[in-house]
């Protein structure tokens, strides 16, 4: 790669559907994260729970606390669709870092995530293709800024990575003893439990080595392109297999999500659209109808 | 270049770049490197997913005394609806450090006393920190753990609680 093509590649223009497909399911995702946290609003992010963040003293009225938890669920739902994009993502931001912002009690790494992706997608053309607003400027765009994409690729990427090294420095993970046993901790599912009986100890320290390489090595291959194809399948296989051992939210999704559209050759996905609506027993599967 | 391929774009993306690059880095760098608060929210809180696990199941207990010298033990379930994991509430997650819990006994006697009757009021709250150890592949509920088994410290003893409601 050249420099003036390494140029294009960070900072010039891309194809739009990555960011459109991403776009797409994290705003789904988040939506259902947030109708699943709507009940519990109250005792999360109003002044009636207890909360031991620097802004928990502020935190709203109930009332006030669910409306927070709706309007983000809206953005989200927005978001997903594209409708009204950038301004979507603005006010999502806004609303799910005040909510992120005042319940740290419950602080997971898949809400600070999110609060970077939100940030990120409000500076990007995530609505340009695939979406209400693309259909309302008559089309998608043939090309979006290449930056944000790119901003969301490193920070996937760096999660992997400085996740690895977190593991590398903490006792119990390179024996395996940290993995066999959060199988069986508060936050394994049943399944994790089913795994956790029978399982071979040299299994699952064979599991937490590759675990580890993989979150050291693999964010470097994903950027290398004879190599991704093999680090996305890997990912998806771990992210499914710790999905369904240990209770983990939506992380899990969300990171085959990354994964999935975020990496690949747009044209892989473009071909993958033609084999569908090749085989689509009616019409297209952009809704217009095929000639005759 | 293209309409959406302009110099300022470019000049923006570059510096964008480059701030997330160092921002990123030295965070990451931060903590291997015994400097840890100099990390920046919100990429310092991604990294610690399964980190560590010591492999026992941890509960917080609350023994209330009443004004008559009564003592019970408190059901906060009620209260703590959302569940922080398959077995526990959000108080489960909360650090054993004195300072927080005293923070939370406060919480929770202004709770409780503003719509209890004089007699059922709470005066003081002490708050005891049981652990035992897992067992290899089965959730074994606290109230199945014999006694021996179970390793109680007591982090706040009759810790008062605030003479009157707001």
């Amino acid at each position: 790669m050249t420099h003036s093509s390494r140029a294009d590649h960070w900072l010039g223009a891309t194809d739009p559907l990555p960011l459109a497909l991403y776009r797409a399911g994290f705003g789904a995702l988040l939506c259902g994260e947030c109708l699943t946290r709507l009940p519990y609003a109250k005792e999360l992010y109003s002044s009636v729970g207890f909360h031991r963040s620097g802004v928990g003293a502020w935190a709203p009225p109930p009332s006030v606390a669910y409306a927070f938890v709706l309007v983000a669920a809206a953005g989200a739902a927005a978001i997903s669709l594209g409708w009204r994009t950038r301004a979507a993502s603005v006010v999502t931001l806004a609303a799910w870092t005040w909510l992120h912002a005042i319940d740290q009690i419950n602080e997971k790494a898949l809400h600070s995530v999110i609060v970077v992706v939100l940030a990120l997608l409000a500076l990007s053309d995530a609505g340009a293709a695939r979406s209400l607003d693309a259909r309302r400027a008559g089309g998608d765009a043939p090309a979006v800024w290449a930056t944000p994409l790119r901003l969301l690729q490193l920070q996937f990427a760096q999660v992997y990575f400085f996740a690895g090294v977190a593991k590398l420095f903490a006792a119990g993970w390179i024996t395996g003893s940290v993995l066999q046993l959060s199988l069986s901790s508060r936050w394994a599912t049943d399944t994790g439990l089913w795994v956790a009986s029978w399982i071979p100890d040299v299994a699952v320290r064979l599991l937490a080595l590759l675990t580890i390489l993989y979150e050291l090595v693999g964010p470097w291959l994903l950027f290398v392109p004879w190599a991704r194809p093999w680090v996305i399948a890997f990912g998806v296989s771990l992210h499914l297999g710790i999905q369904s051992t240990l209770s983990i939210g939506w992380l899990g999704s969300h990171f085959i999500l990354a994964l999935v559209t975020l990496y690949p050759d747009p044209a892989t996905w473009r071909r993958v659209f033609a084999y569908v609506r090749a085989r689509l027993p009616v019409g297209r599967a952009d809704g217009m109808t095929a000639p005759p | 270049m293209t309409a959406v391929d302009t110099p300022l774009r470019r000049r923006v993306g570059a510096v964008l770049l480059a701030v997330y690059a160092l921002t990123v880095l030295a965070s990451g760098f931060a903590w291997p490197l015994g400097h840890g608060q100099r990390s920046l929210w919100p990429f310092n809180r991604a990294w610690w997913m399964f980190h560590r696990e010591d492999g026992y199941y941890y509960l917080l207990r609350f023994a209330v005394l009443y004004g008559d010298g009564r003592r019970d033990e408190a059901d906060l379930d009620p209260w703590f609806t959302w569940p922080a994991s398959s077995s526990t509430r959000r108080y489960t997650e909360l650090s054993r450090d004195p300072a927080t819990l005293r923070v939370f006994v406060r919480y929770l006697c202004l709770r409780h006393n503003r719509d209890a009757p004089p007699a059922d009021r709470w005066r003081a709250i002490s708050i005891s920190d049981t652990s035992y150890r897992q067992t290899r592949g089965r959730r074994v509920p606290f109230r199945q753990v014999p006694w021996p088994e179970q390793r109680v410290t007591e982090i706040l003893h009759d810790e008062p609680c605030p003479e009157r409601t707001p």
